[in-house]
């Protein structure tokens, strides 16, 4: 159907850019209701069964949920992946601000320099993967030698049950360049001369810092808290990779418990239950997070 | 063409359909390779091979040298049988993920590779009980054609629902230059030289040097300093020390874990003590599904011998340094781990005469000799050690002189097989993160193991309770 037939129909102009607004957008409404919405709402009902992938599901009522409020390791996984969310999320968003910041500055190279900022971004996670856990080898590994050479004793970082959780906030800093890309363009999109009036004003770097930088960068910084929330307590592939949940469910993350109950253990119908639980945990901070945003969050047209 | 008369096309729809009822009520009838053939050559005696043709899907993962090896074994299976068109699915990465979305859409492949969630799935009724079909084969139930142990490794519940592809077992490796620097001799492939415990920790003591020329042991011994380390063990092969020590992993009458018992306890706290107190093993954790071993620590000498599978022969045969083969050390008696993936049938395949005519072709002796050669599989048959059988696979470009005791004894007769067990993927798992606390020290293997065990058969039970 091309637009002359359409015209030929006698649509108003409205009814007409409505129609083409939906064509433009149905490849993605499409992709959403297929693909996202219809396996979230056979979800719904997965979590009320007992499904093995084989036989057909079974319905067993809300017993996936009661069955979770005895199961340590739902505790366990949850406490792994809050406080990996506690360090990481804040670590990133310190870090990523600052080289950004550094960044933003007119040298020579700098081009270069962001280049080189970005890349860890833009390896694949596997890769990722295999790079650090060359790194926190104990006994051959880069960092130990490091320590070793400073006079520390060697670490076991991935087979400790205390230290392997760090090793992978500390790994998760690596890839902060896609955070740092988002500040820098916040950063580029200041305007300059609210600087200049500042600096004509006689106020000094901390004080534009502080009173222009940091006020105008509120929106991109609490759009990063959002994003880097969400996505901290989805996480999951580096401990699927590197450690497999352990030593000792050190770093068994919530997706990667909910996973090894759909894929390893049979238990589709409870890593459904798993998922939604999730959902709500991420939606209630997101809400939370959200509300406390008007009273730190500047908008500029909005005052 | 007339409505009453039957088309060519009709005619061999349902020539092919009959066909396969046939061969269904066939395998009911326990004796499915005769009768399929039999009914191909009353009804289709016009029809072009190619007409009558079933195509079974493969599925499996492996090395691309593998699925190299299937694929060529694959034509050669369907030059031998016309009537079968055999598509593969190679799936290298996520293959339990892959195969069980496929099992939840109805839709697996008729032959395919499963790995350790064997049982959980046999009696799920992912995969067609082929006990009759294996009991009856003329080949296959010949008492000299399997190693003893297949059948307790191939079952669940007594009952066949796939077939081992493979057996391999656990063995060391040596850096030939660095037990000579040493003066050590090399460890032997004959079970009955084994290394006894002494013997090994003295030869071990005396590999592991650090910076200094201190052994373990030594007043100046800086273990955070370690040049050259004596043996590297993954955890994982902690059982092979406790079958050693005359203990077991799960119990054969009982099917529980028996973890906890003296034999399995000390063995285990020896194991952790490698590297804990005796520190002669390196502690670094190598994760092999990400490509990573020691087997670079080995060639360059930072670790003069590593316990592993046999299939790293495959790839330390090509690396450039002088190495040896041997059996591993014992606490009491010699001992290996011997296991492997295996191949079974879906339980819900359009074609099951078809499928087991192929599962019947990947366990025939040509087949399973092609990787052998290679030095990524061990034999699983012993036809595969009578004389003519050693040539059929020995290839003296990988394999080193003295390998053949290894397959031949150590394997055979020193081989043990852990039981098939519904729900030991789950309580494996528990094991597997709570030991982790031994192997650093934080808990004896004796704590640790008398509070865990009755958990791991508790979890075993709520597995079993699902089934």
């Amino acid at each position: 159907m091309s637009l002359h037939s359409l015209r030929n129909r006698h649509l108003s102009l409205v009814q007409r850019e409505e129609i083409a607004g939906w064509l433009f957008i149905l490849p993605a409404v499409l992709g959403i209701v297929l693909w996202v919405a219809g396996p979230m709402i056979y979800s719904i009902w997965l979590s009320m069964t007992d499904w093995d992938l084989i036989r057909p599901p079974r319905f067993v009522g809300f017993s996936n949920f009661t069955h979770m409020i005895q199961d340590d390791l739902f505790y366990k996984s949850l406490w792994v992946t809050i406080y990996y969310t506690a360090f990481h999320v804040p670590l990133t968003l310190i870090l990523a601000f600052l080289v950004a910041l550094l960044l933003n500055t007119r040298t020579r190279g700098i081009a270069l320099f962001r280049t080189f900022y970005y890349l860890p971004s833009l390896v694949p996670a596997v890769a990722n993967a295999v790079l650090w856990v060359w790194i926190f080898n104990s006994e051959f590994g880069l960092l130990n030698m490091l320590l070793r050479s400073l006079g520390f004793d060697k670490v076991l970082w991935l087979q400790n049950p205390n230290t392997a959780l760090p090793a992978l906030i500390l790994m998760s800093l690596w890839t902060m360049g896609s955070v740092m890309i988002i500040y820098l363009a916040g950063l580029n999109g200041i305007p300059g001369q609210l600087y200049e009036a500042a600096e004509i004003d006689g106020a000094g770097s901390m004080r534009r810092f502080w009173n222009i930088t940091i006020p105008l960068m509120t929106p991109v910084i609490f759009f990063n808290l959002i994003l880097q929330i969400i996505g901290s307590f989805q996480v999951f592939t580096a401990s699927y990779l590197m450690t497999a949940g352990g030593p000792n469910y050190a770093t068994t993350f919530y997706v990667l418990y909910l996973f090894n109950n759909a894929f390893s253990w049979f238990n589709m119908g409870y890593a459904s239950a798993l998922a939604w639980v999730l959902f709500f945990i991420i939606l209630a901070l997101s809400l939370v997070v959200f509300r406390s945003g008007s009273s730190w969050v500047y908008y500029e047209e909005g005052s | 063409m007339t409505a009453n008369r039957v088309s060519r096309r009709d005619f061999l729809r349902l020539a092919g359909i009959s066909g396969a009822v046939v061969a269904t009520v066939g395998l009911a009838a326990c004796a499915p390779a005769t009768v399929a053939p039999a009914a191909t050559e009353q009804e289709g005696a016009a029809a072009a091979p190619a007409a009558t043709q079933v195509t079974l899907r493969k599925m499996a993962w492996g090395s691309p040298l593998e699925k190299e090896n299937i694929e060529s074994g694959l034509a050669t299976f369907m030059a031998e049988n016309p009537d079968i068109k055999v598509e593969y699915i190679h799936v290298p990465e996520r293959y339990p993920e892959k195969l069980q979305t496929m099992l939840a859409a109805g839709d697996a492949p008729d032959v395919y590779k499963v790995g350790n969630y064997y049982p959980d799935i046999a009696v799920k009724g992912a995969l067609l009980n082929i006990t009759d079909q294996v009991t009856t084969d003329a080949t296959m139930s010949d008492p000299d054609f399997f190693f003893p142990f297949e059948e307790k490794r191939s079952t669940v519940d007594g009952k066949w629902y796939a077939i081992g592809s493979t057996f391999q077992w656990r063995m060391l490796f040596y850096n030939t230059a660095a037990l000579a620097d040493a003066g050590i001799e090399p460890p032997s492939t004959d079970p009955a030289a084994t290394w006894d415990w002494d013997t090994f920790l003295t030869n071990t003591t005396a590999l592991t040097t650090d910076g200094k020329g201190n052994h373990p042991g030594d007043a100046g011994f800086d273990v955070q300093d370690v040049q050259q380390w004596g043996y590297f063990v993954p955890d994982y092969h902690y059982d092979n020390f406790v079958f050693s020590n005359g203990g077991k992993v799960i119990d054969e009458t009982t099917l529980q874990y028996v973890l906890d018992q003296p034999e399995a306890v000390n063995a285990i706290q020896a194991f952790a003590d490698l590297r804990l107190k005796n520190q002669v093993a390196a502690q670094g954790a190598m994760l092999q599904d990400m490509g990573m071993n020691a087997w670079q620590m080995l060639a360059t000498g930072r670790i003069a011998i590593i316990q592993d599978g046999n299939w790293a022969l495959q790839d330390i045969a090509k690396m450039d340094f002088d190495f040896g083969v041997g059996v591993q050390p014992m606490i009491k008696d010699p001992a290996t781990v011997a296991a492997s993936s295996w191949t079974g049938i879906y339980a819900d395949t359009q074609y099951p005469e078809q499928s087991w005519r192929l599962l019947h072709y990947l366990n025939m002796d040509e087949y399973q000799a092609h990787l052998v050669r290679l030095g990524l599989w061990g034999v699983s048959h012993q036809t595969l050690l009578t004389p003519e059988g050693v040539k059929k696979w020995w290839n003296p470009d990988v394999h080193p002189e003295n390998w053949l005791p290894l397959e031949a004894d150590y394997k055979l007769n020193y081989g043990h097989v852990v039981p098939n067990v519904v729900g030991v993927l789950k309580a494996g798992e528990m094991l597997t993160q709570e030991l982790s606390q031994v192997w650093t020290g934080e808990m004896t293997a004796e704590a640790l193991l008398t509070d865990l065990v009755p958990r791991l058969n508790k979890t075993l039970e709520e597995e079993q309770a699902k089934v």
